[in-house]
């Protein structure tokens, strides 16, 4: 009995299966799932993360100026559906863990993206990133019909109201028509 | 006239709100009240105005200890809304995952059991060896408890050769571990004394309490969903199904026992044959207007998802069958003509897990007693 214990100490002396964690600080394995943070020059503000976060932890806000991304650790469930979603490949969980603070309001992260003014009517009506992003994505299939990039700035820069307005009308339809010929070419 | 003793909802004894109503004479049961209800979420509700692939999320959430279970039972159900079937090497995830839950929670159930008898030492003992299962769940999913590896048509997360090789060198570690266990259950005299022939459950009461899991295989009911009903990559390993006749705490502690072997089998053929190939599917259809049950065998018995859907991307309803729900009704003819001091261990032998159940409100009344306040209060309260 007494030689078991022994043993037993001796062994957990040797191989202990605690660590002395503040002191000695333990790092996550790869792939853990830890507090969720936004990459600044990649988020174009889509709000994609805050449509499919399942705890409702990612919100935004609209002001003048900008949209507010915000993600509140105490609701987030860490389940990486953000990072999963995320168009942009902008939202990474990190392995941080240790997230106990003593204000409620410091349990947050967030990012704050600049609005895009219509060039006609001064409205905002998209975030910033996102319209050069968008701009960035079709250049491509413009190339391949032979249109330039410059040609369709103006047109994605005034807000869908302006877009229809008498004054825009005959630009939008002839660059419609521009697209249908080039693919009818192809 | 015999002397009612409460215990809850809030008490020490007890590490999730329940309530209790011991009616003893002496130091024998002769009867009681058990009520449930406390720890009510109304996860039922929120998971309708959620959409599919966020009730994931939520339904793992029914449980900390089962979550994987939720999970995968729940995405099952929908899978059959959707007339999906994910791919091969999903499924062996799913099963490997499942099968690695399936060992923490027994060996924290075998902790939990001998902390109720007095037993600390050994508490420690498999608390220790749970924790190399729960580096192997860190390892795969990224987390310790709510996994998060299922999604609808496939898992998340891939298990690579590295995983491989450190989830079969735990599963050695393991093994070694259960044989110890093992040693420490069928050899210690003072720990068979304290389980043997007590809170016995006859396979007659089994079958009419309609008990699931090792509480209805400890009483020598032979039913297992994984076996029946195979889901996931089930059908394509092979494993048993124990079966214990006495009844008694002892016969439930073997049959999980054994179950751990078993678990560490089916891993390691799970790991052996791991197919190649994607590990979801690429686009999902809208699930269909009607409705779907799933079946999984939990490690607390069997949990049946029932989902009603309208066509659109929230569930019309979602009912969720906790095993604990069946076994929690064995308690009280487990109990009866047993001592005080049993009860602990007793009410640990079913596994109950207070939060999972906690979805309905169920009564009981004693059978010798003369108070049937309660059962009418409840009644009034639920009419």
């Amino acid at each position: 009995m007494k030689k078991n214990i022994l043993l037993e100490a001796l062994r957990s002396l040797a191989n202990p299966s605690t660590t002395k964690y503040p002191k000695q600080p333990y790092v996550p394995t790869d792939g853990y799932k830890g507090a969720a943070e936004y990459d600044k020059d990649k988020c174009v503000g889509c709000g994609a993360c805050a449509q499919e976060c399942p705890p409702g932890a990612i919100t935004y806000e609209d002001t003048e100026s900008t949209r507010k991304l915000r993600l509140n650790y105490g609701l987030c469930s860490f389940c990486g559906r953000c990072e999963e979603i995320c168009p942009w490949d902008a939202i990474h969980l990190t392995k941080k863990f240790e997230l106990a603070v003593y204000d409620r309001k410091d349990a947050e992260t967030g990012i704050d993206v600049p609005f895009f003014e219509c060039i006609d009517c001064g409205r905002i009506f998209l975030p910033e990133p996102q319209m050069r992003a968008s701009l960035e994505r079709v250049e491509k299939t413009l190339a391949k019909y032979k249109i330039p990039k410059e040609d369709l700035v103006h047109l994605i820069s005034v807000c869908p109201r302006c877009a229809f307005s008498v004054k825009n009308m005959p630009e939008r339809r002839m660059f419609m028509r521009r697209l249908v010929e080039a693919k009818a070419d192809a | 006239m015999p002397t009612v003793i409460p215990i809850g909802p809030f008490h020490p004894a007890l590490k999730e709100a329940s309530f209790f109503k011991l009616q003893v004479e002496g130091e024998k049961i002769v009867g009681g009240d058990v009520k449930f209800g406390y720890m009510h979420r109304g996860i039922e509700d929120l998971a309708t105005q959620k959409t599919y692939h966020s009730v994931i999320f939520l339904a793992e959430r029914v449980c900390g200890i089962c979550n994987t279970v939720h999970s995968t039972c729940y995405t099952q159900t929908v899978e059959a809304l959707m007339n999906i079937e994910p791919p091969d090497r999903a499924r062996y995830i799913r099963t490997i995952v499942f099968e690695t839950e399936r060992l923490q929670s027994h060996l924290l159930w075998f902790g939990v059991g001998m902390h109720e008898i007095g037993y600390d030492t050994a508490y420690m003992y498999m608390w220790r060896e749970r924790e190399h299962i729960v580096e192997i769940l860190e390892a795969i999913c990224g987390k310790r408890v709510n996994l998060g590896i299922n999604t609808l048509g496939g898992v998340r997360r891939d298990i690579t050769v590295e995983h491989r090789r450190f989830i079969e060198a735990k599963m050695d570690i393991i093994e070694k571990s259960a044989k110890k266990i093992a040693k420490i259950i069928t050899e210690d005299r003072i720990l068979k004394g304290r389980v043997k022939d007590i809170g016995v459950l006859t396979k007659d009461d089994a079958r009419k309490l309609c008990v699931v899991g090792p509480t209805a295989r400890g009483s020598g009911v032979d039913i297992d969903t994984r076996r029946d009903e195979p889901y996931a990559a089930y059908p394509n390993v092979e494993f048993e199904v124990p079966i214990e006749e006495n009844g008694d705490i002892l016969a439930r502690t073997l049959v999980r026992l054994k179950e751990i072997f078993q678990s560490i089998g089916i891993i390691r053929q799970a790991l052996k044959n791991l197919p190649e190939g994607p590990l979801s599917l690429e686009e999902l259809p809208y699930p269909r207007a009607g409705e779907a049950f799933g079946r999984v065998e939990a490690h607390r018995g069997e949990l049946l998802y029932y989902i009603r859907s309208n066509g659109s991307n929230r569930p019309e309803r979602v009912k969720i069958r906790t095993p604990s729900v069946v076994n929690n009704n064995a308690l009280l003819p487990m109990m009866l003509g047993e001592t005080i001091a049993d009860v602990p261990i007793i009410l640990a032998s079913i596994d109950p897990c207070m939060s999972c159940t906690d979805r309905v409100t169920l009564i009981d009344t004693g059978r010798n007693s003369e108070r049937e306040i309660l059962l009418s209060d409840i009644r009034k309260q639920f009419r």
